[in-house]
């Protein structure tokens, strides 16, 4: 695919071979451990090359890398490794580039595994996390030590949305040689392109928007810059992480209308989001492109859209109210994950997990999902739940 | 789904039975042949109805009725069975129907290896076939027979664009007792409502935009009321049936079916239009322009249009039209349609009833998913070439 052209186009094509695979649009699902050499002069010669070429099922086969190479080419990287699960590229990024006696800054609104791993696997390896508030931007220069390796960023968080000031850190990284990752999952690798704000390494949790159905498991790390990509991939290796091909077949099937997805999930979350902040009920509205969430300046600065994820805040009221809410909704069904067709919403209380800064909004938070549903039967939908929250109904 | 939800809320939730699968949105993928009863009493009571439950592979799966309850909302059918393929979906609607010594009238611009199957497969059962004029509206009566048993309609065609008047064709076909099936793909159920004018049976090539992707062969018959029962005893009878995988891909696309197809019509619109402009093209054969055939049907009884389309050329040079698609690079060329990805084809149609001249200059479009602007370079680059070889 030509580099000029627009990224609609760039979605559609990317990742597709028909020459090389008897003229069929998609790439077949390879279902592969053993590869054949036919001689033992080929062998020899793939093996300078066993993450170029297919040599060894677990290394990857044309199933993955075609999707490596849509995913590389959404976030404008170097290239991409496809493993098992979000939650796997956030691991194996930081196993990467962290060693016993390394010291890693990590924001306070992560993702909650990503904190889990780092107060249990990390800590158990001498690896010594320091969280920081995300709305830090060059100030994260006082919590820099001199064995600190990794600044770990994602934004918006996924639960309270402060959008992160990524120039800011990756310069101050920068000065002290420190790689800087981001979680880009809530844009997609759509709305926001880390490397163009100096971030080294992107994730993704490919089961969100990519994958984009409910039906996939599978995460991406992007680097920046070939050494950095050869030294994940090796110790993707080493680890044994291998991806399913059919897990790989079914997220570049999803990336193909990754585009007309996001638009509608966009519009209609800012739709619904404008609705909210009418209600007497809401106090705040935590969406990105909305000046009450933290970051929004920034937001605006660094991001091209939004998607289909946010949170809002209501007035406290009793549990027993709140749960006849949640447990009767027609469309808005309770569940982890998002970036599927479908509306979801989860209660959530930040002040139980933030470590660095106290939460101390005493509402209660709301994060939903829009989906693809017509946006107007989702406002009612929430209309009625407001009317159980409120014991109208 | 409450049957007052809007058709894109329907698409996302139809189908969808997480209370019946651990929570899970999406269906499994059920690989069955066997299905265990248990108890000689529980296959006797299974058995009794087995369209309705799960009794053998072949009948249906928890993944292919997922996949039928969605497209059975949309089609606005009582009931919807999934095949193989568009062409299955076909021939099991119209054998459903005619047996031996019966006449059928197939409309002259029917898809042809719809053509294929009466020409070459129903007249060796006796099964004789009259092709129509698709303008000709209601006066297809005087195309009837006593033993006229079925008229099979396909509107727009998906070469040459004409869009009839289902409407009229069903009440006089009706009034005579003759069934109509409708291959109803171009609409996707979504932009026509067959059975909302009285079609018996609304066909889809679910292939194309339900599956969406280039990724599966599958076919769907939706029917209601009385038509059930013929068409269901025909599937069991011819076996008939639907690879789950593929029933899991056709429900997976049509998650975005909305999404897609609102894409699709914009930007074949906007190309649509911006080849009405060139010199070198003479008509555009799209049902939302007026150039089209029938365009003022479309108007009447569509919501929308997709991305197919077609064009006929200024040049008669064959040679002409073959550097310019061979130069194109965003369009593929191949068959089929309804994926993601732009196509282009040229046209190459029997007719025997009506005239259409233009086998050697005309090709078809279909616009995908990409950026309009990249697309339009693409054509405005191969229009280029095309002209400095002429």
């Amino acid at each position: 695919m030509k580099k000029n052209k627009k990224i609609d186009t760039r979605i559609i094509h990317t990742g597709s071979n028909p020459n090389k695979q008897n003229g069929a649009v998609n790439t077949p699902v390879y279902r592969a451990s053993t590869v054949i050499f036919p001689t033992t002069g080929e062998l020899k010669e793939a093996l300078k090359y066993k993450y170029d070429k297919t040599f060894y099922g677990v290394h990857g086969t044309p199933s993955s890398f075609a999707l490596e190479e849509a995913m590389a080419e959404i976030e404008g990287g170097y290239r991409a490794i496809s493993v098992s699960s979000g939650l796997a590229a956030i691991t194996t990024a930081l196993l990467t580039f962290l060693n016993s006696g390394d010291h890693l800054l990590m924001v306070d609104s992560v993702y909650g595994p990503t904190r889990n791993f780092c107060d249990t696997v990390l800590k158990s390896f001498g690896i010594e996390t320091t969280y920081y508030d995300p709305m830090a931007g060059s100030e994260i220069e006082h919590l820099v030590k001199p064995e600190t390796k990794v600044i770990f960023t994602e934004s918006p968080g996924s639960y309270t949305f402060e959008v992160q000031d990524i120039p800011q850190i990756t310069k101050i990284a920068r000065e002290f040689g420190i790689k800087v990752m981001m979680d880009n999952t809530w844009s997609a690798g759509f709305y926001y392109k880390p490397f163009n704000f100096g971030v080294d390494i992107s994730i993704q949790a490919t089961t969100k928007y990519q994958a984009g159905h409910s039906d996939v498991i599978l995460g991406h790390i992007i680097s920046k810059n070939e050494e950095d990509w050869l030294k994940l991939k090796t110790m993707t290796s080493n680890l044994g992480q291998a991806v399913a091909p059919d897990a790989c077949y079914l997220a570049l099937r999803g990336l193909r209308t990754l585009s007309v997805r996001l638009e509608q999930h966009q519009e209609s979350a800012l739709t619904v989001a404008t609705w909210l902040k009418n209600r007497p009920e809401v106090t705040q509205i935590l969406h990105p492109a909305f000046e009450t969430c933290p970051g929004h300046k920034i937001w605006k600065r660094d991001f091209s859209g939004s998607s289909g994820l946010f949170s809002f805040i209501i007035k406290k009221v009793q549990s027993e109210k709140v749960e006849n809410m949640l447990n009767n909704f027609q469309y808005f069904k309770m569940g982890f994950s998002w970036g599927g067709f479908e509306s979801l919403i989860l209660q959530s209380d930040p002040a139980k997990i933030r470590s660095a800064m106290k939460w101390r909004n005493p509402g209660l938070l709301f994060r939903i999902h829009i989906g693809q549903e017509d946006v107007k039967d989702l406002i009612n939908d929430l209309k009625i739940g407001f009317d159980r929250l409120s014991g109208k109904e | 789904m409450k049957k007052d939800a809007k058709r894109a809320t329907k698409l996302i939730h139809d189908g969808s039975h997480p209370e019946n699968h651990f929570g899970i949105i999406n269906p499994p993928v059920y690989r069955a042949s066997t299905v265990n009863y248990h108890t000689v009493e529980n296959m006797e009571r299974l058995r009794k109805n087995p369209n309705e439950n799960f009794v053998y592979g072949r009948l249906g799966t928890p993944t292919s009725k997922a996949f039928e309850e969605a497209v059975a909302s949309l089609e606005g059918a009582d009931k919807t069975i999934a095949l193989g393929s568009g062409l299955a979906a076909i021939s099991a609607a119209i054998l459903s129907f005619v047996k031996a010594g019966d006449h059928i009238l197939v409309c002259d611009n029917a898809y042809s290896p719809t053509r294929n199957l009466s020409n070459q497969f129903l007249n060796r059962f006796g099964i004789e076939t009259t092709y129509y004029n698709p303008l000709l509206g209601n006066k297809v009566k005087d195309y009837f027979r006593e033993n006229t048993k079925l008229i099979y309609t396909e509107s727009p065609g998906s070469h040459t664009f004409e869009i009839q008047d289902i409407e009229s064709i069903t009440e006089i076909a009706h009034k005579s007792g003759i069934k109509v099936v409708m291959d109803n793909t171009w609409g996707a159920g979504y932009f026509f409502k067959a059975l909302d004018y009285n079609v018996d049976v609304s066909i889809q090539a679910a292939t194309k935009y339900y599956v969406g992707h280039s990724d599966a062969m599958a076919g769907t018959v939706s029917m209601s009321g009385e038509n059930i029962a013929p068409v269901t005893d025909m599937v069991g009878i011819l076996g008939y049936n639907i690879a789950p995988d593929d029933a899991y891909l056709a429900l997976r696309g049509m998650r975005t079916l909305n999404v897609r197809l609102k894409r699709h019509e914009k930007n074949a619109l906007r190309i649509a239009e911006w080849l009405s402009g060139r010199d070198e093209v003479d008509r555009v054969l799209h049902p939302a322009f007026e150039t089209c055939p029938g365009h003022e049907f479309w108007k009447r009884d569509f919501s929308g249009s997709n991305g197919l389309f077609g064009i006929i050329f200024k040049t008669n040079s064959v040679n002409a039209i073959n550097i310019f698609i061979d130069n194109l690079e965003l369009f593929g060329l191949g068959g089929s349609w309804g994926g993601y990805e732009s196509l282009v084809l040229p046209t190459n149609v029997t007719r025997t009833e009506t005239s259409w001249e233009h086998n050697h200059n005309s090709i078809r479009f279909h616009v995908g998913l990409e950026d309009p602007d990249d697309l339009i370079n693409d054509l405005r680059n191969s229009f280029k070439i095309m002209n400095a070889s002429i």
